[in-house]
């Protein structure tokens, strides 16, 4: 099935990738410099700066050029592998973000894996107990915890855990311990979606005629579930596990702020706040590349999941 | 000027102990203190090079030393500074150093490492936000020996010590050898810490600076080294998870929210220190833009705002209500000038409403502009909740007279830059500082699209600021002050709204700290109680 | 695949080939089901006390009361009062004029859109599938931030503006999820096999694709109408939707934030509300799939 198309269509995917980044981070980098307001000089500047003084700094990040010069000389260097200094920090941009992003990948993995098997868990009791206590009580469940706001859900984790029971650290990342709450607040949405989601899709599979037939014909139950309802399940919960993949590896900003966590989401945040363009720009590009190439790897495992897709 | 006889004598007799060989009563004295504190701070850090940084928090001055430093008195006392002398027509500053104090990489502390430093602050192209008064004001430096020089100054500049105990001084030997790309992650200093580890936005790690001995005796009783091991500064804005890190006892100094006072006051663990901030909060006019031109019109508003209840819907009581641009915690504050200042009179701004032409033509309870046409005044704030409700009260208070106020929220960056376009209308703003000389930057005629984003100046209101910001005299500066604090409630450019709360929350295993009246924590001889 | 489901999805098919019978069968199944009738029951209930807010509630949502100001729940304020003596009840119910409207239009604007770019995507692929798919990657790497910052700045404070962004971001999860639903429906033998007996793209896509697509989007958009609530907050924290002291959801909820521990109502009952609101829709979606679904006997 992952034939020689497969693999030219694979390759074709990446060859666009790059010219995807591009435009996007083209994009951004035209907008912040002439369209959104606020000024990264008047911020580094501070309050009581002259105007002069503005001038020198905005001089000494190269703003005083024209946004075409400055978005030659940011090709030039993106080309070799430098992002530029953050405005901010006055650190590389590229290992500032480099000393984030294992931590976000790790809680990105960490609640995906977790979120994802609680939530097709749910997904299967409640599709198989369709309308008994179990679904009506699962309903409830998925929608509040999907509807309850992160920082509420984690403030509550914290009051809890933290300072209720003193069992788990509040804030911080340097043990295995810490990473507990942060993981289920981010993990607890994305079973509630999940789980609501394969129980509508294995409702319909279940519903369906063959999957009737093979139960009537003395097919056992699990049999039954596992080589035909779920496969076709699946489909959506890649889909949407994929994008939180993708939105997740360019930082959980609210969770990230709420248990101090070092992830990019609150430097992304940072960077925009501060107008800090080099910084902007840096994690920019890591969202951007997290989906794509997180994209790409969702059509691949579809083709994977049902053999029958194929892509010219 | 000199400090005390008795702490020079202290130093003296402490150096040649040491000296001495008699290390045995200064680990005596550390025996048994240490540990690590851990401080919340919601800004995330900047560079800790101060020659580019805009941050000039506590952070620096836990790796840096300064030349001054502020009594508990607010009187500046010397620090890296022995003694001393201000000539005759205030334009020259002489100091003599304490000849024992040194970087972190073993170089002097010297006359010539100041020479360079100060040099380098006044260098134009140093992008520095302390120290900039020095690129005007700095003539040149003479230095006399090792540990004395002397400043030349282009004119007497009243807030001369105020900027010079802001300025960190770094090791000139380390920063040309570091270069000025890679110091900001390996700063050089000769304060109490040395910067351990930093995790850019999430924390940074400091560790006792072992050579330190030259504490102000004026704020400390222990010249050092410092008695805890280590400082770590967490980079966490969100309040509650702080709280409940103090509560946990993982953070040992944070803020506490106003509405988390009682419990905090109620919880044995924590010791709470409720104070003001050298802070305030105002409305600003756009005074180029019409019809705030009109200074009648902006004074209706001020009579129209009720500061009592300001503060107790906008901070439950804890901030103080505020009449005058300097608030109390700021040195020229003075307090008589709140009899002439506007206070809430809802009648009498109705009446000047009327009376200007905003009338309520169509009934409804609001008014319009004096052509008869709808009337909207849009004020300009930032999104964080607490600036919110401040928006929201004023709003309703003005609302009650007949002010149709349209909140726009911004992003704070779009904010700050639409106040420099001069388009605004009202904006909701703070500042903070410890000094009166900052209404010179909100008032100053070339910074407006700057930092005077009322837009606003006269040639009389320059000349007393001037007056002001050039009187060494104490006495006769703060009439100075006064006067320029007069002008300015006179003209209205702003309506002085509030002076918030400091309340500062401290486990209460944390042994002798104390807490600045200008709300810094003195935490040089604090200590954790170590095995 | 069996035989028999390809006979069982053409019949499927057929069923939905009489219009009338389809459409009185739907509304029958929906009306079988007390629970979704309840529900749909309690949300024009509240669609009602949304509306008639000002006879409802004796408040007025942004009158300051000093005096009353943090009060908790009792008789007379049943959700309590906020920070500056507001009767929370009564800005919740003014509050739902401008939540639910974003609400429900954002996430109606984005399914509009992103139903015939999902199923064109996937149906045709090749090229087109690209293209479209790409753009929307394109929209997900973009800083929603940033996008936020720069349209107050171009146009102002305006709820169709926030309809729009939020729209715009909800936009490529729609359309992926329906193109990956899709590119697994088109290879199924009963699609394959009403091309073969040549029926028309727009045919196939309506009657076999469409149907298989529903169920899924069900979940996502009756989910989605909290997310755009609570979006429409943070939009109006950057100053794009309604200006305060204009009472909305998630602006109400934002503002409890930091007074979960000492004035929990502030936020909870905004809270609660939305929550109540997702789950009334999320049973009436429910029982919309089931209704529509052939399979599912009455």
């Amino acid at each position: 099935m992952v034939g020689g198309f497969m693999s030219k269509y694979i390759l074709r995917r990446i060859l666009i990738a790059f010219p995807l980044i591009l435009a996007v981070t083209t994009v951004v980098f035209v907008m912040l410099r002439v369209a959104l307001p606020g000024d990264p000089a008047k911020l580094m500047a501070g309050d009581r700066a002259s105007p002069e003084q503005v001038e020198i700094i905005r001089r000494k990040l190269g703003l005083d050029r024209p946004v075409i010069e400055q978005y030659f000389i940011f090709l030039r260097n993106f080309a070799q592998g430098d992002l530029g200094r953050s405005v901010k920090f006055r650190e590389p941009v590229l290992g500032v973000i480099a000393k984030a992003f294992p931590f976000t990948a790790k809680i990105t993995l960490l609640s995906v894996t977790v979120g994802t098997t609680i939530g097709l868990l749910i997904g299967i009791m409640t599709a198989v107990y369709q309308r008994t206590w179990i679904d009506n009580v699962g309903i409830v469940v998925t929608v509040f915890f999907f509807s309850i706001p992160t920082f509420w859900l984690g403030l509550m984790l914290i009051l809890i855990f933290a300072v209720g029971l003193r069992v788990l650290p509040v804030q911080g990342a340097s043990s295995w311990r810490h990473f507990i709450m942060p993981v289920a607040t981010l993990a607890v949405g994305q079973s509630a979606l999940i789980a609501r989601l394969t129980r509508s899709s294995m409702i319909e599979v279940l519903s369906t005629d063959y999957v009737r037939t093979a139960r009537s014909k003395g097919l056992a139950p699990r049999r039954v579930l596992a080589s035909h309802a779920l496969q076709n399940t699946l489909i959506p919960v890649i889909t949407v596990v994929g994008l939180s993949v993708g939105g997740l590896l360019g930082g959980a900003v609210i969770t990230e702020s709420i248990f101090g966590l070092p992830g990019v989401g609150r430097l992304a945040i940072d960077a925009i706040s501060n107008r800090d363009y080099p910084m902007i720009q840096g994690t920019v590009i890591l969202v951007a590349a997290s989906f794509v190439f997180v994209n790409l790897l969702v059509d691949i495992i579809y083709a994977f999941v049902d053999p029958r897709i194929r892509y010219e | 000027m000199n400090k005390s006889g008795f702490a020079v004598l202290a130093l003296v007799l402490l150096a040649a102990l040491l000296m001495g060989g008699v290390v045995v009563a200064q680990d005596d004295m550390m025996a048994g203190k240490g540990g690590r504190l851990v401080v919340a701070d919601a800004n995330s850090n900047t560079s800790f090079d101060p020659f580019v940084s805009s941050w000039h928090s506590w952070p620096h001055y836990a790796i840096y030393p300064t030349l001054f430093s502020r009594a508990l008195d607010m009187s500046y006392v010397g620090y890296l500074a022995d003694s001393w002398e201000v000539s005759e027509d205030s334009k020259s500053l002489t100091i003599n150093l304490i000849d024992y104090a040194t970087f972190t990489d073993g170089t002097p502390i010297d006359a010539a490492a100041l020479k360079w430093n100060l040099e380098k602050y006044a260098d134009p192209e140093s992008t520095a936000s302390t120290g900039r008064a020095l690129i005007t004001l700095l003539d040149n430096i003479e230095v006399h020996d090792d540990y004395s020089f002397t400043m030349h100054m282009n004119s007497p500049h009243a807030p001369l010590f105020f900027v010079l105990a802001g300025l960190e001084i770094v090791s000139p030997a380390a920063y040309e050898a570091i270069g000025p790309d890679d110091f900001g992650t390996n700063p050089v200093g000769g304060g109490p810490f040395i910067l351990k580890e930093l995790v850019t936005d999430n924390y940074a790690l400091f560790e006792r600076n072992p050579d330190f001995t030259w504490a102000p005796p004026e704020l400390y009783d222990h010249p050092g080294p410092v008695f805890l091991d280590q400082l770590q500064i967490l980079f966490i804005g969100e309040e509650q998870t702080v709280l409940a890190a103090l509560e946990t006892g993982e953070i040992s100094l944070a803020g506490i929210p106003t509405q988390n006072l009682a419990d905090a006051q109620a919880n044995p663990d924590i010791d709470v220190h409720v104070a003001q901030l050298s802070q305030i909060r105002y409305v600003g006019f756009n005074t180029s833009k019409d019809p705030w031109t009109n200074p009648d019109l902006r004074k209706a508003f001020a009579y129209a705002t009720d500061r009592q209840e300001f503060v107790t819907l906008a901070w439950d009581d804890l901030a103080q209500p505020l009449y005058q641009p300097l608030p109390p915690t700021i040195w020229g504050h003075n307090p008589e000038l709140d009899e002439i200042a506007p206070s809430f009179d809802p009648d009498k701004a109705m009446a000047m409403l009327d009376e200007l032409g905003y009338v309520d033509v169509d009934g409804d309870g609001l008014r319009e502009d004096p052509e008869g046409n709808a009337w909207t005044v849009p004020l300009a704030t930032a999104s964080p909740d607490e600036w919110l409700r401040q928006a929201e009260v004023l709003e309703a208070q003005w609302r009650a007279v007949g002010i149709p106020l349209q909140i726009d929220v911004l992003e704070f960056a779009a904010l700050v830059d639409l106040t420099t376009t001069g388009t605004h209308d009202l904006f909701l703003l703070l500042y903070g500082y410890q000094d009166p000389s900052i209404l010179t930057y909100f008032f100053d005629p070339e910074r407006k699209g700057g930092s005077n984003r009322a837009w606003f100046s006269t040639d009389e209101l320059t000349d007393l600021l001037v007056a002001a910001d050039s009187q060494l005299d104490p006495d006769l500066r703060y009439e100075a002050v006064t006067a320029v604090s007069t002008y300015i409630i006179e003209a209205s450019p702003w309506v002085y709204l509030a002076v918030p709360p400091a309340l500062t929350g401290v486990r209460a295993e944390l042994m002798n700290w104390r807490i600045h009246p200008d709300t810094s924590f003195l935490y040089w001889n604090a200590y954790f109680e170590t095995e | 695949m069996s035989e028999r489901a390809v006979a069982g999805s053409v019949d499927a098919a057929g069923l939905r080939e009489r219009p009338t019978g389809l459409y009185t069968l739907v509304v029958m199944k929906f009306a079988r089901n007390r629970v979704a009738l309840f529900g749909l029951a309690c949300l024009l209930l509240i669609l009602l006390a949304v509306v008639f807010a000002p006879r409802v509630t004796p408040y007025d949502p942004i009158q300051k009361d000093t005096p009353a100001r943090n009060q908790a729940p009792s008789l007379l304020h049943p959700f309590g009062t906020d920070k500056l003596g507001r009767d929370i009840l009564s800005r919740v119910l003014y509050g739902g004029r401008v939540s639910l409207q974003v609400g429900f239009l954002s996430i109606g604007l984005a399914v509009v859109v992103s139903v015939p770019l999902g199923l064109l995507a996937g149906f045709f692929g090749g090229l087109l599938d690209n293209a479209v798919m790409r753009v929307m990657d394109l929209i997900l790497a973009f800083p929603g931030l940033i996008l936020a910052i720069w349209l107050v700045s171009l146009l102002g404070s305006n709820m169709v503006n926030v309809v729009i962004a939020i729209a715009f971001f909800t936009l490529p999860t729609y359309a992926r999820l329906i193109r990956g639903i899709t590119l697994s429906i088109r290879e199924m033998e009963y699609v394959v096999a009403a091309r073969s007996m040549g029926a028309s793209s727009p045919r196939i896509m309506f009657y076999h694709i469409l149907p298989g697509v529903l169920g899924p989007m069900i979940v996502v958009t009756t989910l989605g109408v909290s997310g755009a609530i609570v979006a429409g907050a943070s939009l109006s924290f950057l100053g794009l939707g309604v200006r305060p002291p204009t009472p909305e959801w998630g602006a109400m909820l934002a503002d409890g934030r930091n007074y979960l521990r000492t004035q929990w109502w502030i936020a909870v009952f905004p809270g609660m509300t939305i929550t109540l609101v997702v789950l009334i829709l999320n049973i009436i979606g429910d029982a919309l799939r089931d209704a529509l679904d052939p399979n599912v006997r009455a």
